[in-house]
């Protein structure tokens, strides 16, 4: 079973994502803000992470990924970022060892399409 | 033969039938012309008196001949008052023809007695005497009676008139106070039989000439300023002359003595010396004399000056257009000042402001709120490009005049104005100055309208570049305001995304659930329905939320719209455009129209324009995608002749471009309302936030462009975009 953390500061999102991905099979993971994201990415042994580029508080979604990366770097991660941001935070987050990107909105279909396509299940 | 006199007779009468003949050709049927030219034809007759007689082979025919010509002196108090009464009959009132009556009868009755030995008793030849008769006397007291007569009413005319009026009445009192002086001149003459120069046709002729000049002159120069140049030009010059000539006769014994043959050198000497300062010493002393005279009209010029050269630095076109009638009000002393601009998008001039003291506010009075443009006002400033003076209108134009004077009359009657200059700006009028009567009733003198001329169109200048700098200040502000919501959009519209996510997610996964649930075990048939109508409805908000997001999506795109401005090909471009929109049908799934003809044609050489290729490109992606739309809607997706083309032409400064289609069209109604944001045709489809077209004029905008839309429902559409032609670097 592929455990999933997933970090974002909308809580509606996140508990949508972890209830849907949980219906999907998946173990999830969640956390609102990215320092105690860190600490679940450490104890936790997750195959992918479902990363928000913008948060509130804390450390911003690229450091996060940053500090991802050296914890695991075989590590699969999705950014989401919002519109108009992809071309931007594509380079440095692809530089950085992003997977994918999936502007917000984004359907819970096409998320689990590219989570499929990373883990590659099916 | 006293030839000194002959000639000089011959010269004044000559000058009289010539100034007389030309005033009277002047306008036939004034009054004023009339006996001005009576007058000085008299004057004439009488002078050929002292032609006529010494030519005569005996005394009687040189009798008879001095009495035919005694009739026009008889004549010339006559005409002269007759000339007066006509130039001051609408200010006074009084029962002139009373007067006149009077005048000719009295003139009648002399007229009587000229063939009888009463008036001229003979007349002797060698050497010339007219011998006076017993009536002479009264004859002189009728001549120099009516001339203080007419010295009188001029007084009179004078305290009671204004502007131009006033100055014409001062400066006939000038010429009649000469016209008297020749009189008394030329009766001393008569009476004391004293031979000497003829000086009184000398001064006759400056009396008519300054009689013509008031009538004729449009303007007359400020008679103080006149009479100061003649009196210190007479005197400068006497003493030119006058210092040698005194010397001479006064040291030329002692000097021949010395050196008879060189004795004249001195006085020559001082002679040229003279006269080579005495020019210098007539300006200077002109000069001085006018600085006193004229301070107070110096000190307004100076003023009018000052504000000439300070408008430029008003940069709020309000501010500065209140700043010139109020400044205008106070150095000319008005009573009010108005200023009417053009309009261009009404055509029409307007009134944009209007001024007068407080003391003047009791008089009702509003100003006409505006003017055609093809108003009888602007048509003359266009035929003569001067001033328009109201008195000079009604002085001087001929009476019955064409329609044309009458309704500019009556437009300056409108406006109570007494002088309305033009302010022309590269052979356009953009605007016009109205000035009301002055306070001190004084009229404006040619000086006065010269530098009124240069400061309006030094104002002309100045409004433009206050509409400019206006112009400038709405473009920085809607900079601004981009660059405002440049700033907030992003975080907001993330923010907005962020309440889309979760009502997405959350239909999203509520229709997971419900997908999950086998429907057909369900025994209930309300549940049923209830589900199935949950489902629909959670499907609903799930595409709307994607509808939510292209709105956000072309927010932000607008707001980060960069304005990196270059040498773009309009051409290129286009076509780029189109074969996006043909991938992006391709992506889409949607089969491209079979038959569908793209077609563009350049119809001259269109320069590159200095733009941003981003957001032209966008623009035309979607006036193309519109045009793709709108042909599909109305021919289906069997397209049979759908056609979308777009023509690029050079155009003055512009490049136009056209992109025609022969889609579904738009109604009127929709027409109207194309350009606001959120509204759209597309509500059938998926497509469209309904922030293309205002996006799309925004974009235009920014390259200072506009865009039209022409369409008919059914027929098809046409844009009409024109972009001007900038340089690199602004």
């Amino acid at each position: 079973m592929h455990r999933i953390l997933v970090i974002d500061d909308e809580e509606a999102l996140i508990k949508n994502i972890e209830d849907f991905l949980k219906a999907k099979g998946y173990e999830v993971f969640a956390s609102l803000d990215g320092n105690s994201g860190i600490e679940l990415l450490k104890s936790q042994n997750v195959d992918l992470l479902i990363l928000d580029l913008h948060l509130k508080d804390g450390p911003s979604g690229i450091q996060i990924l940053r500090v991802a990366k050296m914890v695991k770097p075989d590590l699969k991660v999705v950014m989401f970022t919002g519109f108009g941001e992809e071309e931007e935070a594509r380079t440095s987050c692809m530089s950085l060892g992003a997977n994918a990107f999936l502007c917000k909105p984004t359907s819970l279909k096409d998320l689990t399409i590219t989570i499929e396509d990373l883990l590659e299940v099916k | 033969m006293d030839w000194q006199l002959i000639i000089s007779a011959f010269i004044a009468g000559t000058i009289n039938i010539l100034l007389g003949s030309f005033v009277y050709v002047k306008n036939p049927k004034r009054a004023t012309n009339i006996f001005l030219a009576l007058m000085a034809f008299s004057i004439a007759l009488w002078n050929a008196a002292d032609i006529l007689m010494p030519f005569s082979k005996n005394p009687s025919i040189a009798l008879w001949w001095d009495r035919i010509c005694y009739i026009g002196a008889i004549f010339i108090p006559v005409f002269s008052i007759h000339f007066v009464i006509s130039i001051v009959r609408d200010i006074l009132d009084k029962n002139w023809r009373k007067i006149l009556t009077i005048t000719y009868g009295s003139a009648y009755v002399l007229l009587c007695f000229i063939f009888t030995p009463f008036i001229i008793k003979e007349v002797w030849l060698e050497p010339f005497k007219e011998v006076p008769g017993f009536l002479y006397p009264l004859f002189i007291i009728f001549f120099i009676g009516y001339f203080l007569y007419g010295l009188y009413i001029l007084i009179i005319g004078f305290k009671k008139s204004t502007g131009l009026k006033r100055t014409q009445i001062s400066y006939l009192f000038l010429a009649y106070f000469i016209g008297l002086v020749a009189t008394v001149v030329y009766f001393l003459i008569i009476l004391q039989g004293i031979s000497m120069l003829p000086l009184h046709h000398i001064i006759e002729i400056g009396y008519i000439l300054v009689v013509t000049y008031a009538i004729i002159r449009y303007r007359l120069m400020d008679i103080k300023v006149v009479v100061s140049r003649a009196g210190v030009f007479a005197i400068v010059y006497t003493l030119v002359l006058g210092i040698p000539f005194g010397i001479g006769s006064f040291v030329r014994d002692p000097l021949y003595k010395i050196a008879p043959d060189w004795w004249w050198l001195l006085p020559m000497f001082l002679l040229v010396a003279l006269a080579t300062a005495a020019p210098f010493i007539y300006m200077k002393l002109q000069k001085r004399i006018e600085l006193r005279l004229r301070a107070e009209e110096f000190r307004s010029h100076e003023a009018l000056r000052r504000l000439s050269h300070n408008m430029l630095r008003f940069p709020n076109l309000s501010n500065l257009l209140k700043l010139i009638v109020h400044q205008l009000v106070k150095i000319l002393k008005l009573k009010f000042a108005v200023i009417y601009l053009f309009d261009a998008k009404d055509e029409k001039y307007i009134m944009k402001t209007y001024w007068r003291p407080e003391q003047f506010l009791k008089t009702p009075f509003e100003p006409p709120a505006e003017f055609p443009k093809d108003a009888s006002l602007v048509k003359d400033f266009y035929l003569r490009r001067l001033p328009i003076v109201t008195e000079e209108l009604k002085l001087f134009m001929p009476k019955g005049t064409s329609i044309h004077i009458r309704e500019l009359v009556n437009s300056l009657a409108r406006l109570k104005a007494n002088t309305v200059i033009p302010s022309f700006l590269r052979n356009r009028i953009l605007g016009f100055l109205v000035l009301s009567d002055r306070r001190t009733n004084a009229a404006f003198t040619q000086e006065d309208l010269n530098l009124l001329m240069v400061l309006s169109n030094e104002a002309a200048l100045a409004i433009e570049n206050a509409q400019f700098h206006e112009k400038e200040k709405s473009v920085l502000a809607e900079r601004s305001r981009r660059e405002a919501l440049a700033d907030m959009a992003p975080g907001a519209s993330h923010q907005f995304n962020n309440r889309l996510v979760a009502i997405s997610s959350s239909a999203e996964l509520a229709l997971f659930r419900l997908e999950n649930i086998n429907i057909d075990k369900i025994e209930q048939e309300d549940v049923k329905t209830a589900i199935k109508d949950v489902k629909s409805r959670l499907e609903l908000i799930d595409k709307e939320v994607y509808k939510g997001k292209e709105i956000t999506s072309a927010i932000l795109k607008r707001a980060k719209a960069k304005v990196d401005f270059q040498d773009v090909d309009m051409r290129t471009l286009i076509e780029n455009a189109y074969r996006l929109v043909e991938i992006s049908y391709s992506k889409s799934g949607l089969e491209k129209p079979k038959s569908l003809g793209f077609n563009i044609t350049v119809s001259n050489e269109v320069p590159l324009i200095f733009g941003s290729e981003a957001l032209l490109q966008d623009c035309f992606y979607n006036l193309i995608d519109n045009a793709f739309d709108a042909i599909r809607e109305r021919m289906g997706d069997n397209i049979t002749d759908g056609k979308i083309e777009v023509v690029l032409t050079k155009e003055g400064q512009d490049v136009i471009v056209q992109v025609k289609d022969n889609g579904i069209g738009l109604t009127k109604e929709n027409q109207r309302k194309l350009f606001a944001p959120y509204f759209t045709t597309k509500a059938s489809s998926n497509k469209g936030s309904g922030l293309g077209l205002y996006v799309i004029q925004d974009f235009i905008e920014m390259h200072q462009g506009t865009i039209r839309c022409d369409s008919e429902y059914q027929e098809g559409t046409s844009f009409t975009i024109r972009l001007p032609i900038r340089k690199r670097g602004r």
